[in-house]
């Protein structure tokens, strides 16, 4: 592939990358994890670039592969396989505007969250990225009817593990 | 409020504290070698190919295939053989048509549907091996029944004492047995890896389905 494209893609996934940071954050439980999946979201991300036709935004485009990359083609290396607990150290605040009680109430909802199986986390994440239900059937593969029965289910499972 | 609308007000935020990667090491990533899953069906898919190649390769010079020169019974054996490099170079080319089908552009049930499809190519793939060595095992037999000097003097002299159907049983039964235990060891083999690797994908092909009965 040409280096104008390969300028091209990599320009554009560091503008973006936090989109795959964030699919991430939601599907490992530590850095090396993180990293790892970050590094196969990319290739994958390379792979397709040459068939991406910019008839989305680079940021729809860039999400769907990477959620498909965490749910269909990873997988999880030796040295990660033994973290499967959410990582309970990370702190949300930065020192300035530390608050200790949306702290805790933000870690328990992670580990909340990070319970839940892969096609739900995929749900959440594109909820918490404001998409439409049209679009969240449509990356998923279901119908629109379905997407929103199933986010109100994830809603209330959401409760029962947090209000146990 | 919702529990998630609370999660949904933090989550922009978040941004700011992921470590950010720098163009150079992006430009890293992408010539590094994906360890996906496809990848590793192909791979897998592959080496079951040179295996099955090699196999064949070393019976063809083996010290039985020699003495099966002798009986002049290639009618029978070159058709049979056309059909197995046929069966081969099919699976082959069905194996590596799906590994280009398969992109992480699609939306994902359709993505596992296809992966799972894949695999589906494997077992016929597999299947296809298993019948192929079992018909081969019992064509082997017939022509030596047929056309080995020493069996077919082994069983005129036991049908003298009534014991030709003693010398069928033997034969057969050690047959049986040996394919049994061919064919389990293969099975077995293919459980655990495509266990291993496909537990995953199957659990969340499941849970779509499920969401979209």
């Amino acid at each position: 592939m040409s280096a104008s494209l390969e300028h091209s893609f990599v320009k554009q996934l560091q503008e973006n990358q936090n989109i795959i940071h964030k699919i991430c954050r939601l599907y490992t439980s530590g850095d090396d994890e993180h990293k790892d999946l970050f590094q196969e979201i990319t290739i994958q991300l390379w792979k397709a670039f040459p068939k991406f036709r910019g008839e989305s935004k680079f940021s729809t485009w860039a999400y769907r592969v990477a959620l498909n990359t965490a749910i269909t083609l990873y997988r999880k290396s030796k040295r990660s396989i033994a973290t499967t607990e959410y990582d309970t150290t990370k702190h949300f605040f930065k020192s300035e505007d530390y608050n200790y009680e949306e702290e805790e109430q933000l870690k328990l909802l992670y580990k909340a969250v990070f319970q839940l199986n892969d096609i739900e986390k995929a749900l959440v994440y594109m909820y918490l990225e404001d998409k439409n239900y049209e679009e969240i059937a449509e990356t998923l593969g279901i119908s629109e009817v379905n997407a929103r029965v199933k986010m109100n289910r994830i809603k209330g499972k959401l409760k029962k593990i947090l209000n146990p | 409020m919702e529990e998630l609308d609370i999660l949904k007000k933090h989550w922009k935020k978040e941004e700011d504290s992921f470590q950010q990667v720098s163009e150079k090491q992006i430009y890293k990533m992408i010539h590094k070698n994906s360890s996906s899953i496809v990848k590793w069906i192909f791979i897998i898919s592959i080496l079951e190919f040179l295996l099955w190649s090699v196999v064949s390769f070393c019976m063809k010079d083996g010290e039985g295939m020699r003495q099966f020169d002798a009986y002049h019974v290639d009618h029978i054996m070159t058709p049979f053989m056309i059909v197995g490099y046929v069966g081969q170079a099919y699976f082959f080319f069905q194996f590596y048509m799906n590994y280009r089908k398969i992109t992480a552009t699609d939306n994902i049930k359709k993505l596992i549907n296809t992966i799972l499809k894949t695999r589906k190519k494997v077992y016929q793939y597999v299947w296809f091996n298993i019948i192929y060595a079992v018909l081969s095992i019992i064509i082997v037999l017939i022509i030596q029944f047929n056309y080995d000097e020493r069996l077919i003097d082994l069983i005129k002299v036991s049908e003298k004492s009534n014991k030709a159907m003693l010398i069928y049983g033997i034969y057969t039964g050690i047959t049986i047995l040996f394919l049994a235990v061919f064919i389990g060891l293969i099975w077995i083999f293919y459980r655990v890896i495509y266990g291993i690797l496909l537990r995953r994908l199957y659990k969340n092909y499941e849970e779509l389905k499920k969401i979209d009965y």
